[in-house]
């Protein structure tokens, strides 16, 4: 009895200090500290690092130019494991402690829409730097989403063939799961309204290796083009598979990933000619403080600045630009539906509602092995309201 | 074991001689009422402390509901020897049950509590019959299988579970009154769960069918010639288990707001069975401390994330050397040797 008793008081003891011992502390008024979620171990932690490195090159650039209306902007980041666990943890902290100003980031829908719930208990809001579903506009109320809805690279492929070849046939070869219907509608609008014929939708199972019959089937209709629904190194095995038969068909991607290393290290020479998209402006351009951005980021990690890394990026400069508005964590909502800045990715307003009001989505050609071997062919512009014209 | 004592009353028969309950009967009412009493009495202070600190409450309640999940895991892995992998799957199922049967459906949240229950104890009693068939590892394999499969149905199964990227809109709940809307709500509301889940689980594995699991789990030779039947204990054992963590799914739900297939996939149902192990697949309070604890410290000590896999696994090591967990259960629940 005594013993059983002392363990539990020593027990109820420990819990209690561990709980007592949760973050508390005022915010600082010389800085704005950003609390930032990214996958930063598991399977998505390479794309986690890298939105968190464009999130913490922007905060060094602010920062070197005089900061956030005076104050410096601090990243901390914290890694959600692309668990729901880790993002309700992750969006209670920022819930529990004034000192962050912003909770950004976020790699996965669901983990925003997660994070969501925990803020919107405390009526504070957050910013999805690269979850881009449609949810977190319709079925939540205080999600900024800095990227394009998904339906937008379906529309973005389709009208990119239809400008390369007006009339075209075209069949799509893409890996068989339904988060792939966003994008199917997006090319099934443009294909209807731009006189474009899908011939086929060949699928596959997430499971494949082999991809010799989707692409025999695929090429029997002998297409003008083949729109790739493909994660990266399928997406490779898939072109290399095509280029033996049919070394001339346009291969255009409609997922938006920007086909990085893994891509091009598993087609090799195949990849060359491809044709990847990229949301945002793409690599290069004629903005000399962009292209500095750019050359910036290349030099210290070594890679190009990828479109998670620019979406990082420019999470930080729409947050800095609410704070230098006169922002406070709990008004932060209404200072950025009135921000209007220029990013890495394009223009940055939120003035018709939480999903960017403009969004750029590039296509680019591929014309060598390395990620930076690339030349930017068409960008277009997506309004919220999912309409798309050319880059001005 | 003791072979040599007089049997008793209650006492379990075995191949090996006679498995003294004397202890499982003195334990029915104090020491774990204590148990309780004192869990109760810490989360009281803890609320009474921290009610305005949501990052705290959010912990406790994903501690407690893990809590739970590992106790009700205790009846199928602990007491009948089922080597169950897949206790998040019926976690997700009654997490999904529940989200579908209020968001789509429009019911109350006690039908959906039913709800969750009934589907997920209908899945454990399916499960119950492969256990019937399949023996240790073999069943492992199956079950893992199965949690498998739970994840894709409930990827590929848009129009009913809104697809891989989760389950969005659930509205908050009312139970009488009491509108499920803040952290500290959700909180009360998991340790009531817990409370529920943990004294069930008790009564369950404290009754002569948790005494005839141990006998099936011990010798199942031995049960059958002394009238217990095998098939009707595995089964009822998988649907009871199953159940409960059916009903910790419903608290989820209308706790959380936002579930997703991958909260529900292998990583989930492994984690379960380890923190299991290094609790004491048949210690409740060792479950309760080791689900809770583990995903409690995960929380608050970040700075050991990067290795948190390395020290699990020396624990279960540690856990396996001991032979019923780093919180050991009574001597007379410890299997004897070369039985397991």
């Amino acid at each position: 009895m005594k013993k059983t008793l002392t363990a539990g008081i020593a027990l109820a003891g420990v819990v209690a200090a561990l709980a007592g011992c949760s973050p508390q502390s005022t915010a600082d008024a010389d800085e704005v500290r950003i609390l930032f979620s990214a996958p930063l171990s598991g399977d998505s932690a390479e794309s986690g690092q890298a939105l968190l490195n464009g999130a913490e090159l922007a905060a060094d650039i602010i920062n070197e130019a005089g900061g956030a209306g005076g104050r410096t902007v601090v990243i901390e980041a914290a890694d959600d494991e692309m668990t729901t666990q880790a993002a309700n943890s992750i969006a209670s902290k920022f819930a529990a402690d004034p000192k962050y100003f912003a909770l950004a980031g976020f790699l996965d829908t669901g983990l925003a829409q997660a994070a969501s719930v925990v803020a919107n208990r405390s009526e504070l809001s957050l910013i999805s730097s690269f979850g881009c579903g449609d949810s977190l506009v319709t079925d939540a109320d205080n999600v900024f989403v800095m990227c394009a809805a998904p339906d937008a690279n379906g529309r973005v492929a389709a009208s990119f063939i239809a400008d390369q070849i007006p009339g075209a046939t075209f069949v799509s070869i893409s890996i068989d799961v339904p988060q792939l219907d966003f994008y199917f509608n997006g090319l099934q609008a443009v294909t209807d309204d731009r006189d474009l014929t899908w011939a086929s939708r060949e699928v596959y199972p997430p499971s494949a290796t082999d991809y010799a019959t989707v692409v025999t089937n695929a090429l029997a209709s002998s297409p003008d083009a083949i729109v790739s629904g493909s994660l990266q190194a399928s997406a490779a095995q898939v072109l290399s598979q095509i280029r033996r038969t049919d070394p001339d068909v346009l291969y255009v991607d409609m997922l938006g990933e920007g086909w990085g290393s893994t891509f091009l290290d598993t087609a090799g020479d195949a990849a060359i000619g491809a044709y990847t998209q990229d949301l945002g402006l793409g690599f290069g351009g004629d903005d000399a403080d962009r292209v500095a951005i750019l050359d910036r980021y290349q030099d210290e990690h070594g890679t190009v600045m990828s479109a998670a890394a620019q979406h990082g990026y420019d999470t930080i400069l729409a947050i800095a630009a609410a704070a230098d508005a006169g922002a406070t964590r709990e008004d932060l909502e209404d200072k950025l539906a009135e921000i209007d800045a220029d990013g890495v990715t394009g223009p940055i307003s939120f003035a018709n509602g939480k999903r960017a009001d403009e969004r750029v989505i590039s296509i680019s050609e591929i014309t060598g092995t390395a990620p930076e071997d690339r030349t930017v062919l068409a960008q277009y512009t997506v309004t919220s309201d999912g309409k798309i014209s050319l880059f001005e | 074991m003791n072979s040599r004592r007089t049997p008793a009353r209650g006492d379990v028969f075995t191949a090996g001689g006679t498995l003294d309950t004397r202890g499982l009967q003195r334990l029915q009412s104090s020491a774990v009422v204590r148990w309780v009493a004192i869990a109760i009495l810490a989360a009281g202070v803890i609320v009474l402390f921290n009610a305005g600190d949501p990052f705290t409450l959010q912990v406790l309640t994903v501690a407690l509901l893990n809590a739970a999940i590992t106790v009700s895991l205790s009846i199928s892995f602990g007491f009948a020897g089922i080597f169950n992998l897949s206790q998040g799957s019926f976690y997700g199922l009654g997490a999904y049950a529940a989200a579908i049967l209020i968001t789509d459906v429009g019911v109350p949240f006690w039908v959906a509590l039913l709800g969750s229950i009934a589907v997920a104890s209908i899945f454990g009693v399916l499960m119950g019959f492969v256990a019937v068939r399949l023996r240790d590892d073999y069943f492992a394999f199956a079950s893992i299988a199965f949690t498998i499969i739970i994840t894709q149905a409930l990827i590929n199964l848009p129009e009913l579970t809104r697809g891989g990227t989760g389950f969005f809109g659930i509205p908050v709940v009312d139970i009488f009154g009491w509108r499920i809307a803040t952290g500290r709500d959700s909180f009360l509301l998991a340790a009531i769960g817990f409370t529920v889940v943990f004294l069930v689980t008790h009564r369950v594995t404290r009754s002569f069918f948790g005494r005839a699991m141990l006998a099936v789990n011990h010798d199942e030779m031995s049960a059958k010639a002394v009238g217990v039947s095998v098939v009707f204990t595995r089964v009822v054992a998988m649907g009871l288990s199953s159940a409960l963590a059916g009903l910790s799914g419903c608290l989820l739900t209308v706790t959380m707001l936002y579930i997703q297939p991958s909260d529900f996939s292998t990583v989930l149902s492994m984690n379960v069975t380890l923190w299991s192990i290094i609790g004491g697949p048949t210690s409740l309070i060792g479950s309760a401390v080791a689900g809770g604890g583990i995903t409690f410290l995960q929380e608050n000590i970040r700075a050991i994330v990067d290795y948190r896999l390395a020290i699990l696994g020396i624990v279960v090591l540690i856990a396996v050397y001991l032979r019923g967990g780093v919180l050991r259960r009574p001597s007379w629940m410890r299997l004897p040797k070369g039985t397991r």
